[in-house]
């Protein structure tokens, strides 16, 4: 979920001042006012401020926003009646300091945060269907083999692999005398979305090129024909707007206020990385960013379910929300994600391996009128986020500090998780026992 | 291939000069006076002492000399603020910043705080190799070096000497550890030693020229004719704890029952002549050959994931969807490595009394230190997740993790692991410079 308030003018240090402790606090976890840790399907979640004249200096004032990005098991519905139900001051003092504020009525608090929720155009899991617990309890898991194998590997090396296994399953037994916890089934999404995506393409494939040689009939001809003259029509204004919005070679750096931010980075293994950017004006960069979110998002639901978007597998959780224009009529992007490592690292893999989907997106968007993307051809085919060093600055000078980041398990990446199931789901399986033993 | 233009670039980008010259001093100077700094900086420019990539050293060359300039040294020299802006942030934050200190591990033990100098009031300006033939040469010119320094407005922080060369029987320089080192520089287009297309872009260790990303030119400082042919100067000086090391290597092959080379080299990723380790391999094979990919040894039964020189550059395993896209990725972090050992080589390395200090004087080159140098540093041998590992950092050089390190050593059927040890290395000293070419030592010496 990704609930945007509107911050009181005169409230907007109050609530700084009230959350900035609770983030600084978040690891020693001795703040009274709230423990993330205590809900039990939250995986992470972030609060921070959008500030009103933010990203482009000099354009209208605009109000300053809260931002509540949390990514959880279940039902979002569920999520805000247990954050109210535990926590009621602490989302009470956050909250009334919001335009909109209802009081403390636990309902109608329930009902301003839902309507609040902005959801998100595009959103990306990691591992769907691995909730908090399961990864809590196959990381526990884990760790008692893992140990017992440090124990007793001279005993095991000379036993078959399947002997290794029922002496690691008889260990846990010991360990769990009430039984082995059991391994979920994974979604059917995550298991066969791919092959269902692949379905998808070849039919929208046969439907437009059979439809446009008149195989289907006049109907899906007069269709393919138009999807095809509209897909040219595209093209000629893409590249109008494209060279439109050329930039100029001036090289520009990372703004001071970033350096503050990349201060408190990498201190850990996972960061959060939360990014503003005004679209660039007009329908046709809005709409074009619509269609690339709506497809990503479906790439995200269908194919990249195994820990890997697009080539990057260090995602724990990401979301683009495009924010509803205020009332200067700058429509802004919200990139917020969850990921193992440093930036450097991230940013690289990135322009390493997701070019194409990320010079899509932000194609469409620039900092400021002399601020844009690097210099992009056909949407994302050329350029963009190829150009390392100006891609860099400009992310770098999109990000916001966050004034909380929790996650409920710093100590694990994504392929810690995927490791950590596939040695769970091991214990029940009597197949690819050797590849089981390479994930110990 | 890149046409270099080898006379402006400062020389030491392209050789250590191990072949020729036998004694290295690094000196760590601060600038008291920087109207005479200038003027002693014209001076050895104008006579031509400072070495660059067109001369070739032969055995009668008596010295080479060449000179980096760290951030607080610049802005000495230097008062307009848009041009010192213009370096990228790491070497204007400096190796010894809070944020700089967190991502390279220098916590701890590391700390810049314990540093013998790059910290507080031992931060370094000016940065001044000296090389030289042979230990007369080399005193006659350190001494008159010396005697110039006040004059020019220099204070002597400290003098570092690279200590005597050990090779091993492949020619290659041995450190203390014991390990053949300096294996795998990276092969850089247009460089005077290569011949052909090198396998990394000269833009990488070269400003001004097109670097690993489609051939754009990485952002120089100050202006393009003060940027190019430099490049950016990484200096670390890392203490080898050699007897720590092997007395941990023994006490815990004994209880392995296993032999201690062996796990010295699954620790480095190289048996001690060099060599990489290969799946099924228990000894020294003794034979080098630095063209391999990993492609052979994808579940690192051979060389470990966590090993040294796997993490230190993954090549074609592991950071992309084939070998090609692998490394693709990993050409983009390279460093140019030029450092030298230091302190007396130990007979028996497992006796060492602790009385003298030794290790690395490490010095690295790179077009971009965020992208390369920390990277790696960071991302590679600090990452307690490399290669999906769990908590483990780099066995050899790591420093991410104080204590109770481990290392997975894959092995079939079931991995060993070594747990429980400390670290062998230790960050005693460090700073970042900028390596300029001829031209802009010309204009720094008459800004």
């Amino acid at each position: 979920m990704t609930v945007i308030t509107e911050i009181l003018p005169d409230k907007l240090e109050v609530l700084k001042t009230y959350l900035e402790p609770i983030g600084l606090d978040i690891k020693n976890k001795k703040s009274q006012e709230i423990s993330f840790a205590a809900y039990d399907h939250l995986h992470y979640c972030t609060f921070f401020v959008i500030p009103g004249d933010h990203p482009s200096p000099g354009s209208s004032p605009a109000p300053a926003l809260l931002a509540f990005e949390a990514n959880i098991d279940g039902e979002v519905k569920d999520f805000v009646n247990e954050l109210i139900e535990r926590n009621p001051d602490f989302v009470n003092k956050v909250y009334s300091c919001c335009v909109g504020y209802p009081g403390s009525d636990a309902g109608q608090l329930a009902a301003y945060l839902l309507a609040n929720d902005q959801g998100a155009n595009a959103f990306y899991v990691a591992h769907p269907g691995q909730n908090r617990n399961t990864i809590y309890r196959q990381r526990e898991i884990r760790g008692h083999i893992e140990k017992f194998i440090d124990d007793k590997r001279s005993e095991l090396v000379g036993q078959t692999e399947a002997q290794i296994q029922a002496a690691v399953v008889q260990h846990l037994q010991t360990v769990y005398p009430a039984g082995i916890p059991k391994i979920a089934a994974q979604p059917f999404l995550t298991l066969y979305g791919d092959k269902l995506f692949n379905a998808l393409l070849a039919l929208v494939g046969i439907v437009l090129v059979g439809g446009f040689f008149g195989w289907f009939g006049p109907f899906t001809e007069f269709l393919a024909t138009l999807a095809v003259l509209g897909a040219v029509a595209f093209g000629v204004v893409l590249r109008w707007h494209e060279m439109r919005d050329k930039q100029d070679d001036k090289p520009w750096v990372v703004s001071e206020q970033m350096q503050a931010i990349q201060r408190v980075e990498d201190r850990q293994l996972q960061n959060h990385l939360t990014s503003v950017i005004e679209i660039k004006p007009g329908n046709f960069r809005f709409y074009t960013l619509k269609v690339v979110l709506a497809g990503i998002n479906l790439v995200a639901k269908l194919v990249a379910t195994k820990g890997n978007l697009s080539g990057i597998v260090t995602i724990h959780f990401a979301r683009w929300v495009i924010l509803p224009g205020n009332a200067g009529g700058r429509r802004r992007l919200l990139f917020m994600s969850n990921y193992d490592g440093s930036w450097e690292n991230y940013l690289g893999e990135f322009i390493d391996h997701a070019s194409v989907g990320l010079t899509a997106v932000w194609s469409n968007t620039q900092q400021a009128k002399d601020r844009g993307f690097p210099d992009t051809q056909w949407l994302a085919l050329r350029g963009g986020s190829r150009d390392e060093q100006r891609f860099k600055n400009f992310a770098r000078n999109s990000q916001l500090p966050e004034l909380v980041w929790y996650s409920a398990y710093t100590d694990l990446s994504v392929k810690n998780i995927e490791n950590n199931r596939r040695i769970h789901a091991g214990l029940f399986s009597t197949t690819d026992l050797a590849a089981w033993l390479k994930c110990l | 291939m890149t046409t270099i233009k080898l006379d402006e670039v400062q020389g030491i980008v392209f050789s250590g000069y191990n072949k020729y010259m036998a004694n290295a001093s690094y000196y760590l100077l601060r600038i008291e006076d920087a109207g005479k700094t200038k003027a002693w900086l014209k001076n050895l420019v104008d006579s031509g002492r400072i070495s660059h990539g067109a001369e070739k050293p032969d055995d009668t060359t008596e010295n080479r000399l060449n000179l980096a300039i760290s951030y607080p040294g610049y802005c000495k020299l230097e008062a307009d603020a848009a041009k010192r802006y213009s370096f990228e942030l790491s070497f204007r934050e400096g190796m010894n910043s809070e944020h700089r200190s967190a991502l390279l591990g220098d916590r701890g033990p590391n700390d810049p705080g314990k540093w013998n100098w790059g910290n507080g009031n031992k931060e370094v300006d000016i940065l001044l190799i000296l090389f030289s033939k042979d230990d007369a040469i080399h005193a006659a010119s350190c001494s008159s070096f010396e005697k110039g320094f006040k004059a020019a407005g220099l204070s002597k922080i400290d003098r570092l000497d690279a200590g005597a060369k050990v090779q091993n029987q492949h020619g290659f320089v041995r450190e203390h550890f014991g390990f053949a080192d300096g294996i795998s520089d990276p092969v850089v287009d247009g460089f005077p030693t290569v011949t052909g297309a090198g396998e990394i872009a000269t833009g990488e260790f070269l400003l001004g020229y097109p670097n690993q990303y489609d051939g754009k030119k990485t952002q120089m400082p100050v202006s393009e004719q003060f940027g190019a042919n430099g490049t950016y100067l990484v200096f670390r000086q890392l203490k080898q704890n050699v007897g720590e090391f092997w007395q941990f290597i023994n006490d815990e092959a004994k209880r392995q029952g296993i032999d201690p080379e062996y796990l010295a080299a699954k620790f480095v990723g190289r048996w001690k002549s060099g060599a990489v380790v290969a799946p099924g391999e228990k000894t020294d094979p003794d034979k080098i050959n630095n063209s391999f990919t990993f492609a052979n040894d994808k579940d690192g039964t051979g060389c470990p994931f966590g090993s040294h020189i796997r993490r230190a550059n993954p090549r074609g395993v592991g950071l992309g969807e084939n070998e090609a896209e692998s490394l693709k990725v990993a050409n983009r972090h390279r460093i140019l490595r030029r450092g030298r050992s230091y302190g007396r080589f130990l007979e028996d390395p497992s006796q060492d009394t602790g009385k003298d200090e030794r290790g690395l004087l490490f010095i690295c080159l790179n077009a971009n230190i965020e992208r390369q140098f920390e990277f790696v540093q960071h991302t590679w041998i600090n990452n307690l997740k490399f290669a999906g590992l769990y908590d483990e950092d780099d066995p050899l050089i790591g420093s991410a993790l104080e204590t109770d390190r481990k290392f997975t050593i894959q092995d079939e059927p079931l991995r060993r692991r070594v747990c429980g040890f400390q670290q062998f290395v230790t960050t005693r000293g460090g700073a970042y410079f900028f390596l300029p070419s001829l031209t802009a030592l010309g204009m720094l010496a008459a800004s």
